[in-house]
């Protein structure tokens, strides 16, 4: 069965203004490809989230936006700066979470880092900072390197919000955290959306936890873009169906190629198609089926069908 | 909705000072406990006092120089310590320019361990002179007049001048630990794994020595010779490699002078090394340049 | 007010939201002129994006249910009549839920009419049983 989805995936988001715009960035590590032409655009405002296997590039593409990582090829322009050529700039405008838990100097305390924070970000909210460590129940006396995963992830967060950035890039803020702390760093971000004009690329691989906070979701493997749309497009068009087919059913070309995932019942047949649904259900139709239930997918569901179909590339 | 032209970097002034604050903190540790090792020495005085009878003891600043050496040397891992300079280190992540940053730290520890060898420098002299010695000698010194005279062992050749230690010497543990302390920055900054680094070096050094077929031994000690000759102009200012043993004529085996580094000679060589050291630590520091 | 969305739910989060505001409206835990929860609190709570909850109140707004006082928050608006309006649109909502539900299952409309009388039936008779013990 051929199930080219390239074409039905889309990359474009028009116009914008965009907060991020990278265009063509390619970066290789030794011979492999970690982004391939990546053009990933986060519009101004937007809460975005990159979802993508361990391994698709996700940590890599951030640390490229903020001079961390050197690209081998392409443009990049984060808040209309080169972070390349003025990586202090853009990493003033940044709030970052990094992926690894390592926070500051081992040997200083958090508190004491807090002030160095607070040192070098001309923007540092110190009544904030004051809350979120309450919020966050963040120890100030403790050493940095006697912190766990998931209270280094807070102080993380912590310092990535106090400044108050005009753009978040946070590579998987939920790391490490429990049920609690989770719920916790969900609500502040909530609030900090409503609180501060932000524009926020989130990377993660468990998108349920937030999947109420974004409205972009970009689709990323092996370094390739495979599709990137408001949260609405997506939950709009990528819709399962479920249909009795009669014997001998073949898939209508026209079809064919926007179908994302396809199990099979006694029966029926469960679809994830890519389109509009009157058109999907009508080509259904014309191909003998009868569709029986449409339902939309959670973001999950949908990253999870993307990412499992090996076509879609 | 964002003023994006608005500048949210940190001053000259407050990255420096923030800087020098935490690289304070960092090596604060290491300088509490030399400090109180010397508030120990002084502590000593007294007893020290009651044993030395007759000649007090004399410290000429150069005698400090392999202490101020090892003090530079050591002193970037505590100021860089617990950061991974070729991973995610927290200083990467600020909102400062990579290679000026790293700098400025560089920078920030020299500062602290000139304050930490004046300390020890101070503590010293305060101390020789406690116990009744003097800092920097005033006296006489066996100058080689007739190389070939002393070298035929016939006694002869050497006459005594006076001799006072000249105030710019005490420069010397000054610049010995700071040239240490910059190529030791150079090192962990420009390198990954900076102890593979300067140990292959070493190790490079006497292969280059054995290379060769004949006189290999003689080849290596003779490379050492001058490597030692270096480090001696460096860290003694030359008081080593400048000196012979002489047998006079009465029996007694004295160290004469074949010569006194002179304040020229010194800056010459202590300026060399200090430059190669410089270079070294602005290439390593390019490492990480982003404009 | 609470606002309570199920992770079953498949309709967008401001529809949902939009819901809850009517259902409260219905059954009376709020009434013309109560204020509503701010964006803020509300996202925070449901840890969703505040601009969902903008989009449901802007809605919401735009049918005339509440009303936005700058600086002041967000009103159920004075001349709401949950009877005559929330009530009907609420019952079709459930209807076109109910609908789904009876073509997914393959049955057809007055399968499951005559299959709601019944128990509606049921239900009276207990009821009255009941009443009748008491």
């Amino acid at each position: 069965m051929n199930t080219k989805t390239a074409a039905a995936l889309p990359v474009d988001l028009g116009g914008g203004p965009f907060t991020i715009t990278t265009r063509d960035l390619t970066k290789r590590f030794g011979s492999t490809t970690a982004l391939n032409a990546l053009d990933l655009r986060v519009p101004e405002g937007a809460a975005y989230v990159l979802v993508g296997p361990n391994g698709a590039g996700k940590t890599t593409l951030l640390r490229t936006l903020i001079g961390m990582a050197r690209r081998d090829h392409g443009a990049v322009e984060v808040l209309g700066i080169d972070p390349e050529r003025r990586g202090a700039d853009a990493r003033g405008l940044v709030g970052y979470v990094p992926e690894g838990h390592r926070i500051g100097y081992p040997w200083m305390t958090v508190g004491r880092l807090l002030k160095h924070c607070e040192a070098l970000y001309p923007s540092w909210d110190t009544d904030y900072a004051a809350r979120l460590v309450d919020a966050y129940e963040v120890d100030l006396s403790r050493k940095c390197r006697s912190l766990s995963k998931g209270q280094s992830r807070r102080v993380q967060m912590l310092v990535a919000l106090a400044h108050r950035p005009p753009l978040l890039l946070l590579d998987e803020p939920t790391d490490g955290l429990d049920h609690v702390i989770r719920d916790v760093t969900l609500s502040i971000l909530s609030e900090h959306f409503a609180d501060s004009p932000t524009t926020a690329l989130i990377s993660t691989h468990r998108v349920y936890e937030i999947e109420r906070l974004v409205d972009h979701v970009g689709v990323l493997r092996q370094g390739r873009l495979l599709g990137q749309m408001p949260t609405d497009e997506l939950r709009g068009k990528l819709r399962r169906y479920w249909a009795d087919v009669p014997d001998g059913f073949e898939m209508s070309t026209e079809l064919a190629g926007r179908v994302i995932r396809r199990t099979e019942g006694m029966r029926d047949i469960e679809w994830t198609v890519w389109g509009e649904e009157k058109l999907v259900v009508n080509g259904f139709g014309r191909a003998g089926a009868t569709v029986r239930e449409v339902a939309p997918l959670s973001l999950d569901e949908a990253a999870t069908a993307l990412l499992a179909n090996k076509e879609t590339s | 909705m964002t003023d994006i032209t608005m500048d949210r970097t940190p001053s000259m002034k407050a990255a420096a000072v923030e800087q020098l604050r935490v690289v304070g903190l960092a090596v604060r540790r290491e300088a509490l406990a030399i400090c109180a090792g010397l508030a120990l020495l002084l502590l000593l005085v007294p007893f020290v006092e009651e044993i030395v009878v007759e000649v007090g003891p004399i410290l000429n600043p150069t005698d400090l120089g392999v202490i101020a050496a090892f003090l530079g040397l050591a002193s970037p891992l505590a100021v860089w310590k617990g950061e991974t300079l070729f991973g995610e280190s927290r200083l990467w992540t600020l909102p400062v320019d990579h290679a000026r940053h790293a700098r400025m730290k560089v920078a920030a520890g020299w500062v602290w361990l000139m304050g930490v060898v004046s300390v020890g420098v101070l503590s010293l002299v305060l101390f020789v002179v406690l116990v009744g010695g003097d800092a920097g000698s005033e006296g006489t010194r066996w100058m080689v007049t007739d190389l070939d005279a002393v070298r035929s062992g016939a006694g002869g050749g050497v006459r005594q001048m006076v001799w006072t230690t000249p105030l710019w010497h005490w420069a010397h543990p000054f610049v010995v630990a700071t040239w240490g302390y910059v190529a030791v920055s150079a090192l962990l900054l420009g390198f990954k794994r900076p102890y593979h680094w300067a140990v292959g070096g070493w190790l490079a050094f006497l292969a280059f020595g054995l290379l060769g077929e004949e006189g290999n031994i003689a080849r290596v000690t003779s490379t050492l010779d001058v490597f030692m000759g270096a480090i001696d102009w460096l860290v003694f200012a030359g008081s080593d490699y400048s000196q012979v043993t002489v047998t006079l004529e009465s029996g007694q085996r004295v160290r004469a002078w074949t010569r006194i580094p002179t304040l020229g000679s010194v800056v010459v060589a202590q300026g060399l090394w200090m430059g190669l050291a410089c270079v070294s630590l602005w290439a390593a520091s390019a490492r990480s340049r982003e404009s | 007010m609470r606002v309570h969305l199920q992770t079953s739910d498949n309709r967008p989060l401001y529809v949902q939201i939009m819901d809850e505001v009517r259902r409260g409206l219905v059954r009376g835990t709020l009434s013309p002129e109560d204020a509503l929860p701010s964006v803020r609190e509300l996202a925070s709570s449901l840890q969703i994006n505040p601009r969902t909850v903008s989009q449901a109140y802007a809605e919401l707004e735009r049918e005339g249910v509440v009303r936005v006082r700058p600086g002041k928050g967000t009103f159920v608006a004075p001349e709401v009549r949950p009877e005559e309006n929330e009530r009907p649109r609420l019952a079709r909502e459930v209807a076109l839920r109910t609908l789904a539900d009876v073509s997914r299952n393959g049955l057809l409309l007055e399968e499951v009419l005559e299959a709601l009388h019944g128990l509606g039936q049921a239900v009276e008779r207990e009821e009255a049983l009941e009443e009748g013990i008491g």
